[in-house]
C-alpha cells in the first residue's frame, strides 16, 4: 500500500534528503534559463522600443549614457509530469514501478512543485491531474495505489502525442517504463524534447525482462497483445533473446546520451530509496 | 525373401495406438513474454527452420512407424531365398600329412585360421559346429552360434601323426551331405584321395602339393637260423618329380636316449613309392631301433622309422601225462622256426595233461577225469556226439576245425560258473572251454584222445599251439613297428586287465584293457609276468607322404557374411529411434 504511514515516512526521508543534497526550498528556487520579474538581478539587455521603464538602470545611464534594463531571474514553479507504464509488461514490476513514481512525486509535491501523473499504454490514462501542494501527497499516494495495468500495447509514441496535447506547459517529463516498446521509444522522447520538456527515463526491468531459463517446445504469448506462438527455444535462441534485451537497452542508452535526456536503469531488485538517492546525488533529474 | 516366423506380422498392428498417441498431441507449456517483438525477430532470422518445425511431428511420427515397421519386420526373422545360411559342420583334417611344413607353416595353423576365418563371418548368425577327422571323427563343439565357443574350440584342435580315414567322412556323411539341410564343410589338403568325398561335402583345400620323401613302410626281424643276424626290411616313397639322393641312418637307441649309429645306407630314390629294400646287420642287440633318412622336407615325421628289435620269446611249456611222446612232439613241433614253444620242465608258463588236473597256474587238460576245481558233476560217456561252435572265431580256434574234431570218450560234466564254453554238445555238454578255479587257468578238452586218435590227427598240435599261446596271451606276434591308431594287443596278458604303459613322452598311462591305442610316434614299453615289453610306432603312410593334392580341387562355397536381415532392421529401428530421440529431446530441452 503506496498510502501505508511506514510508506510515507520513508517518502519523508527520502524529501528530506532531497532538500539536503540539492540545498536550500526548492520552492520557487528551480532555476530556469528564462529571464522575468524576479528578485534576483541576472544581466543587463539593451533598452528595447516597449521595454518597462521600471527596469532602466538609471545609473548606468548617468555614467555610460546608454538605456540599459537589469534583467531579473524568473522565478517560477517547475511542473513534474509522471509517464507511468501501465501496461502488461510491467505487471511484474508495477509496484515497484509506483513506488518510483510516489518518491519522485512526493519529493515535488512537497517542494510545491506542479505534478502530474499519467498512466500509458495502449492509450494515456491520467492519474493524477495537475496539482500541488503537499495537501495533494495523499491523493497523489492513493491515485497511484488504486491504478491498474491495462491491456493493450504500449504505444509510447501515440501516448506522448496526446499528452502533449493536454499539457502544453513546458515541464519535467519523468517516463517510468521498461521501454520495450514495439514501435520504438525514439519518436515518443523526440517528440516530448521537441516540445520543450526536459525528459527524463527510469528504466524498470526484471530477470523476466533480461533473462530467458526455457527449453524446448513453448506456446509464446504476448503478455500485452494476447499474441502467441509455438516456438523451440534451444540455447542459442535463448542467449540470442538475452543478447537482443542487451542490444535494446544498448540503444536506449545511446539514444538518451545523444540527445541529452537522463537515463536510470533500475530492477525491483534494487530498493527503489537507492535508486532515488543516486538520482539526487547525480543533481536532481537533469540529463 | 521369407519370413521364418510370419506369426509377427500381427505385431503391424501396434502401429494403430502409435498412430493414436501420435494424435493425442501434447500441448507446449505457455510462456508469457513482455518482449514478444524481440522475440518476433529472432525467429523471423531462423525462418528457414520453421519449416522443419513444421513437418517435425509429421517427421516424428514417420520415423516412429519406420522403426515400428522395422522391429515387426526383424521380429518375422526374414531370410534371402539366396542367402545359403545354414547350420554348418566344420571339420578340420589334423591327420599326419597337415603336419607339412609351407612357407613356415604348418598346414594345420592355416586350417585353423582359415575355420577361424569361416567362424568369425558367421558373426555369431549361423550356428556351427567343430569336429576333427583323421583317425576318428571326434566333435569339439555343440552346435552353436557363439563364435567364442567355437574359435576355442578351434584352437584346441592338435596335431595328430595319424593317417587319414577317409571312410570316416563317406560313411558318416554320405546321407546327411545328400539332404543339404545343413554344410558340411571340410578343411583338409586332400592327401587323402579327397576325390571321393560325398558330393554334399565342401572341401577348403589347404597347401599343395610338396616335394617330400619318407618311409612308407619297415619292419625287422631276427634270420631264422642265424644267431644274432637282423634283417631291416624298408620301403620309402618320393614326390619329388626328379630321383633324389639320399642316406638312411641305422640306429639303434640306448635307455638314456642316446643312439649309436651303426649303418650309413645311401639311397637313391625314385620318384613315388620305391622297391622294397633288405638290409642285414650281424650282432644286431635286441632293443629299440631307428632308421631315418637324413633329408630336410616338408614332413619331417615320415622320415624315421621306429623299429622294436626282440629276440624269439618262446612259451615255456612241460607235459604231464602218460601219452608224453604225442604232447611232446606237438610242442617241439613248434619250437623250431618262429620258436613260439619250448619244451621245459623249468617254471612252465603252461602244462599240458591228460586225465590229472596240475597244479599250474594254466594248462591244457584233455580227458578231465576225476575231481577237479576245472569240472563237476563228472559221468558216464557221451554216445554220439555232435559238436557245436558257440563261439565263432576265438582266436584259441582259430586255426583249428572244431566242427570236425572226434570228441570221442567225451564225458558228461558241467563246467564250473563263469566258464567261457567254445565248443558244446547238441546236449549241451561242454567240450572244449575256458576256466578259472582258485587263481588257475585252465583249458578243458573233453575228449580221449587216445580213443578218438586225436594224436594222429593234424588239429591236435595245431590245438595244442593255439590253446598254449592263448593261455600264455601270445596269440599274437608282436611286429616291429606299428603304424598309428593300430590297437595292440599287450603280449603276456592273460587277463584282460589295465596296465601301465609308458609313452614316447616318457609318461605312463594306463592301457584300456590288454589293449594299447597307439597315438604318437616313438615307442611304448611296458612289464608284465611275461617280460618287458617294447612297442614302436612309426608314420608308414605312402598317402601322408607322398603329399600329393595336385588333383584335388577346391570345391567350398562362398561363405555368407555379414549380417542377418533381421539383425539389419533391427540396426535400421536403433537409428531411427535414435533419430527420434533427438527430436525429442529438441522438444524438450531445445
Amino acid at each position: 500500500m503506496l498510502t501505508d504511514p511506514a510508506f510515507i515516512r520513508r517518502l519523508d526521508s527520502l524529501y528530506l534528503l532531497a532538500r539536503r543534497v540539492l540545498g536550500g526550498s526548492l520552492q520557487a528556487d528551480r532555476r530556469t534559463s528564462k529571464k522575468g520579474t524576479g528578485i534576483t538581478f541576472a544581466d543587463y539587455a539593451e533598452y528595447s522600443f516597449g521595454a518597462d521603464y521600471r527596469s532602466i538602470d538609471w545609473r548606468v545611464y548617468a555614467r555610460f549614457e546608454s538605456l540599459v534594463v537589469k534583467l531579473f531571474e524568473l522565478e517560477e514553479d517547475a511542473t513534474i509530469y509522471i509517464l507511468l507504464d501501465c501496461s502488461q509488461s510491467m505487471e511484474s514490476k508495477f509496484l515497484y514501478a509506483r513506488q518510483l513514481a510516489a518518491a519522485l512525486g512526493y519529493i515535488a509535491l512537497n517542494s510545491l512543485d506542479r505534478l502530474a501523473v499519467h498512466g500509458m499504454g495502449d492509450r494515456l490514462v491520467p492519474l493524477l491531474d495537475p496539482c500541488r501542494g503537499r495537501g495533494k501527497a495523499l491523493p497523489f499516494l492513493r491515485a497511484l495505489d488504486e491504478a491498474q495495468t491495462f491491456s493493450g500495447d504500449t504505444r509510447f509514441n501515440n501516448c506522448g502525442r496526446v499528452f502533449q496535447a493536454r499539457h502544453d506547459r513546458r515541464g519535467i517529463v519523468i517516463v517510468i517504463s521498461d521501454f520495450l516498446f514495439p514501435a520504438g521509444f525514439e519518436e515518443g522522447l523526440k517528440f516530448l524534447q521537441y516540445h520543450k520538456h526536459e525528459v527524463y527515463c527510469l528504466q524498470v526491468q526484471d530477470d523476466n525482462d533480461t533473462r530467458c531459463d526455457w527449453k524446448g517446445d513453448l506456446d509464446l504469448h504476448c503478455v500485452e497483445t494476447d499474441q502467441h506462438q509455438r516456438i523451440t527455444v534451444s540455447p542459442r535462441e535463448a542467449k540470442m533473446y538475452e543478447q537482443a534485451v542487451v542490444d535494446w537497452n544498448d540503444r536506449l542508452q545511446r539514444y538518451c546520451s545523444k540527445r541529452g535526456i537522463g537515463l536510470a536503469s533500475t530492477s525491483p531488485d534494487l530498493p527503489f530509496e537507492t535508486v532515488i538517492q543516486e538520482i539526487l546525488r547525480r543533481g536532481g533529474l537533469v540529463a | 525373401m521369407t519370413a521364418l516366423s510370419p506369426i509377427y506380422f500381427w505385431a503391424f498392428l501396434s502401429l494403430i495406438p502409435l498412430i493414436g498417441i501420435y494424435f493425442l498431441k501434447v500441448r507446449p507449456h505457455r510462456k508469457s513474454t513482455t518482449a514478444y517483438f524481440l522475440w518476433e525477430k529472432i525467429f523471423q532470422e531462423k525462418r528457414t527452420s520453421s519449416l522443419f518445425r513444421r513437418l517435425r511431428d509429421v517427421l516424428s511420427l514417420l520415423l516412429m512407424l519406420l522403426a515400428f515397421s522395422a522391429v515387426v519386420l526383424a521380429l518375422t526373422n526374414p531370410q534371402s531365398t539366396s542367402d545359403d545360411r545354414k547350420d554348418a559342420l566344420i571339420l578340420i583334417d589334423h591327420s599326419a600329412s597337415m603336419n607339412a611344413t609351407e612357407q613356415g607353416t604348418t598346414r594345420l595353423a592355416r586350417a585353423k585360421d582359415i575355420a577361424s576365418e569361416i567362424v568369425q563371418a558367421f558373426n555369431g548368425t549361423q550356428r556351427a559346429a567343430v569336429a576333427t577327422v583323421a583317425h576318428d571323427l571326434v566333435y569339439r563343439s555343440h552346435l552353436t552360434d557363439n563364435p567364442r565357443q567355437l574359435l576355442d574350440a578351434i584352437e584346441e584342435v592338435d596335431a595328430t601323426d595319424f593317417a587319414m580315414r577317409s571312410e570316416l567322412i563317406t560313411n558318416s556323411f554320405n546321407e546327411a551331405a545328400g539332404r543339404g539341410d545343413h554344410r558340411i564343410i571340410l578343411i583338409s589338403d586332400g592327401c587323402f584321395g579327397a576325390a571321393d568325398l560325398p558330393e554334399g561335402v565342401e572341401l577348403f583345400k589347404v597347401g599343395e602339393s610338396q616335394e617330400n620323401v619318407g618311409i612308407v613302410a619297415a619292419d625287422a626281424r631276427y634270420l631264422p637260423g642265424e644267431v644274432g643276424q637282423l634283417a631291416i626290411y624298408f620301403q620309402v616313397a618320393s614326390s619329388h618329380e626328379e630321383p633324389v639322393q639320399a642316406e638312411l641312418l641305422v640306429s639303434r637307441l640306448d635307455d638314456e636316449g642316446g643312439s649309436e649309429l651303426l649303418r650309413l645306407v645311401p639311397l637313391d630314390i625314385q620318384p613315388g613309392v620305391n622297391k622294397s629294400q633288405v638290409y642285414k646287420i650281424e650282432n644286431a642287440e635286441p632293443g629299440r631301433w631307428q632308421i631315418a633318412l637324413d633329408v630336410e622336407d616338408a614332413l619331417r615325421a615320415d622320415n624315421v622309422a621306429y623299429l622294436a628289435v626282440e629276440r624269439p620269446r618262446p612259451v615255456r611249456v612241460a607235459v604231464k601225462s602218460d601219452d608224453r611222446f604225442f604232447f611232446e612232439n606237438s610242442v617241439v613241433a613248434f619250437s623250431g622256426g618262429g620258436g613260439l614253444l619250448q619244451l621245459t620242465d623249468q617254471r612252465p608258463q603252461i602244462v599240458l595233461a591228460k586225465s590229472t588236473t596240475p597244479q599250474a597256474e594254466r594248462s591244457l587238460i584233455f580227458q578231465p577225469q576225476g575231481e577237479s576245481p576245472f569240472w563237476s558233476e563228472l559221468g558216464e560217456e557221451l554216445e554220439e556226439v555232435a559238436p557245436r561252435l558257440l563261439i565263432e572265431d576265438h582266436p584259441a580256434l582259430r586255426f583249428v576245425d572244431a566242427m570236425s574234431m572226434p570228441f570221442v570218450g567225451a564225458r558228461r560234466l558241467k563246467a564250473p560258473e563263469g566258464a567261457q564254453v567254445w565248443v558244446a554238445s547238441d546236449e549241451g555238454v561242454p567240450l572244449i572251454y575256458r576256466t578259472t578255479a582258485a587263481g588257475r587257468t585252465a583249458i578243458v578238452v573233453n575228449m580221449d584222445p587216445v580213443a578218438a586218435e586225436f594224436y594222429f590227427s593234424a588239429w591236435f598240435p595245431v590245438l595244442v599251439h593255439s590253446t598254449a599261446t592263448h593261455l600264455a596271451g601270445r596269440e599274437e606276434s608282436l611286429q616291429a613297428t606299428y603304424p598309428p591308431n593300430r590297437v595292440v594287443t599287450i603280449p603276456g596278458l592273460t587277463t584282460d586287465t589295465a596296465v601301465e604303459v609308458v609313452d614316447p613322452q616318457g609318461e605312463a598311462q594306463q592301457t584300456d584293457g590288454k589293449s594299447l591305442r597307439l597315438r604318437d610316434l616313438g615307442f611304448y614299453e611296458t612289464s608284465n609276468e611275461s617280460g618287458d615289453w617294447r612297442i614302436a610306432c612309426s608314420l608308414l603312410s605312402s598317402k601322408d607322404t607322398m603329399l600329393d593334392n595336385a588333383e584335388v580341387e577346391d570345391s567350398s562355397k562362398p561363405i555368407s557374411r555379414g549380417w542377418l536381415p533381421a539383425q539389419l532392421l533391427t540396426m535400421l529401428a536403433i537409428v531411427v529411434l535414435t533419430g527420434e530421440s533427438l527430436l525429442y529431446q529438441r522438444r524438450k530441452v531445445g
